[in-house]
């Protein structure tokens, strides 16, 4: 399916780096995704509660909340639980991916990241909570 | 709501298996390190092989040979035109100054030089005519630059005025009055052994020679006369085959440095010119050229020769070419070898084996560190499915912690 014929899926994205978030705004919007921005775990919360996306990218290290505990609000009221959760975060250490799993992520990029991978995993997330 | 509960990842272990020693060199690197051995081989074999003369003198035409003859005449040819510029100049001067005594105009323009008779009598640079005098000298030395030192000189040796360096003490001997312009065979200077050609021009007045122009004439100038001889080496000897005058450093008054060159310049000194091949396999071989330097004016009179030497393989001759031809491609295969199995290692063989470290610490349950993802090709792509591997291997092995501590009953 090519991107102008796959349907409109809506995905927050949470990270506290302007450019990165920018960039993924416009790399993501690009390939079809409806994204929404969100720079620290609050109005990450909010965005998610919000708008119900298909799934939710969360940066690992953020003000106020921190992307683990975001994910482990969310997979902890039922509203959201089912909503899938990436972390993309520079963190690669087995302490903070096993962290990541342990709050209920769902899946774990590292960066630098490759926007076809992400696309990739991004999609098999949604397919999956469908 | 159950409250979740936070597992801490096990300890980090270090690879359990046995410490193996892979054969890749047979695989990867041997084949690596073959190919490239191969190719720097036959890059020497080319060099080396490819346009060989098995020792064998390259033929050179008689052509050449005749060319070489006739830079090493014209090369003689040009320092005797030179050398005798050089006695010119100071004949010229002392005409100058020998017409100052009635001419008030060339007088006046000398500087105050008003008789011959008061230059003789100056009494050094203090002096206003021995100041002039100076001035004179300073302005021919600088106008033609190939005198190191230019002096006047009384009729009873003494120095009137002199420009650059100090006269020679055998010139400031006593002696008989110089009569008509000349020079002097070369001779080594007493410190340093450069040689160093004396000329000179006497001042007439009335039957009369009470001054004399004396200059050293720098040896150095004659390479503008062998630059005729390039890209080879050239050589002026005197009758006895000290060497007076060179193309590139400064002469010393010392032998030819080689046994042919000096023959060739023996047979130079007995009239001869000519040109011949010295030397035995390719690479010694030199077409050395002589010709005597003969003719009218000073500088011919005195058994000088001018010796031009040219390797044969710096000539274009077709053995030659296509030994250089050999060298240009042994070289070049030689160094695209390098850059290419050098660019292998960089790019390929390297990576391959960092990822093959960390697939093999995977494989042993070491899920600490991450795979370095630095590339978005081919090899990137081996990178980044292994660490998706070992997010996977975490993931799993957090569920299943999970999943067992569930299952735990409560005490």
């Amino acid at each position: 399916m090519s991107t102008l014929e796959r349907p409109l899926s809506v995905v927050v994205i949470a990270d506290d780096e302007p450019d990165v978030l920018r960039l993924l705004l416009s790399r993501l919007r690009r390939r079809g995704y409806d994204v929404i921005a969100a720079t620290d775990g609050h109005q990450a919360l909010y965005a998610v509660r919000a708008h119900r996306p298909a799934a939710v990218v969360l940066d690992y290290v953020m003000p106020g909340l921190q992307g683990t505990k975001v994910c482990a609000m969310l997979k902890a009221d039922p509203d959201t639980a089912h909503i899938p959760v990436l972390m993309l975060t520079s963190r690669s250490d087995e302490t903070a991916v096993a962290a990541a799993f342990e709050h209920g992520a769902d899946e774990y990029l590292t960066k630098p990241f490759d926007f076809d991978e992400l696309d990739v995993v991004l999609r098999a997330l949604i397919d999956r909570s469908c | 709501m159950r409250e979740r509960r936070v597992l801490r990842p096990r300890a980090r272990r270090r690879a359990a298996g046995p410490q193996r020693t892979y054969r890749l060199a047979s695989s990867v690197r041997l084949p690596c390190a073959l190919g490239l051995a191969l190719l720097l081989m036959l890059a020497l074999a080319i060099a080396l092989l490819v346009g060989r003369t098995d020792g064998d003198p390259l033929a050179v035409p008689r052509a050449l040979l005749d060319f070489h003859e006739a830079v090493a005449r014209d090369g003689a040819q040009s320092v005797r035109r030179g050398v005798n510029e050089g006695v010119d100049d100071l004949e010229q001067l002392a005409l100058v100054l020998s017409a100052a005594r009635d001419s008030p105009d060339v007088g006046q323009r000398f500087a105050g030089l008003r008789t011959l008779g008061g230059l003789a009598r100056a009494e050094g640079r203090s002096s206003r005519n021995g100041a002039g005098l100076t001035s004179v000298l300073r302005g021919v030395a600088t106008a033609h630059g190939r005198y190191q030192a230019i002096y006047a000189l009384a009729a009873e040796r003494r120095v009137l005025a002199h420009v650059g360096g100090d006269p020679l003490p055998r010139a400031l001997r006593p002696g008989p009055p110089y009569k008509a312009p000349g020079m002097q065979d070369a001779k080594p200077t007493s410190n340093r052994g450069a040689p160093l050609i004396q000329q000179y021009a006497p001042v007439t007045d009335r039957g009369r020679w009470p001054v004399t122009i004396v200059g050293h004439y720098d040896p150095r100038f004659m390479r503008f006369a062998l630059e005729v001889a390039q890209p080879g080496d050239a050589w002026v000897v005197n009758r006895r085959g000290r060497v007076i005058g060179a193309l590139g450093s400064a002469p010393r008054f010392g032998t030819l440095p080689r046994e042919a060159l000096r023959a060739a310049a023996r047979r130079a000194t007995g009239g001869a010119s000519g040109a011949v091949v010295t030397g035995g396999s390719a690479d010694r071989q030199e077409v050395v050229g002589y010709s005597p330097i003969a003719g009218p004016g000073p500088a011919g009179q005195f058994g000088w020769s001018v010796v031009t030497a040219r390797t044969v393989t710096s000539l274009s001759l077709p053995q030659a070419d296509a030994r250089s031809h050999a060298l240009l491609a042994g070289f070049a295969l030689a160094l695209i070898a390098l850059i290419t199995f050098g660019w292998i290692y960089v790019v390929v063989l390297r990576p391959l084996l960092i990822l093959q470290g960390d697939a093999e610490r995977l494989a042993y349950g070491d899920l600490s560190r991450n795979v370095q993802i630095v590339r978005y090709d081919e090899i990137g792509l081996i990178a980044r499915s292994l660490e998706r591997l070992r997010v996977s291997l975490i993931r799993r092995r957090v569920q299943a912690q999970s999943r067992e501590s569930q299952h735990e009953p409560d005490p």
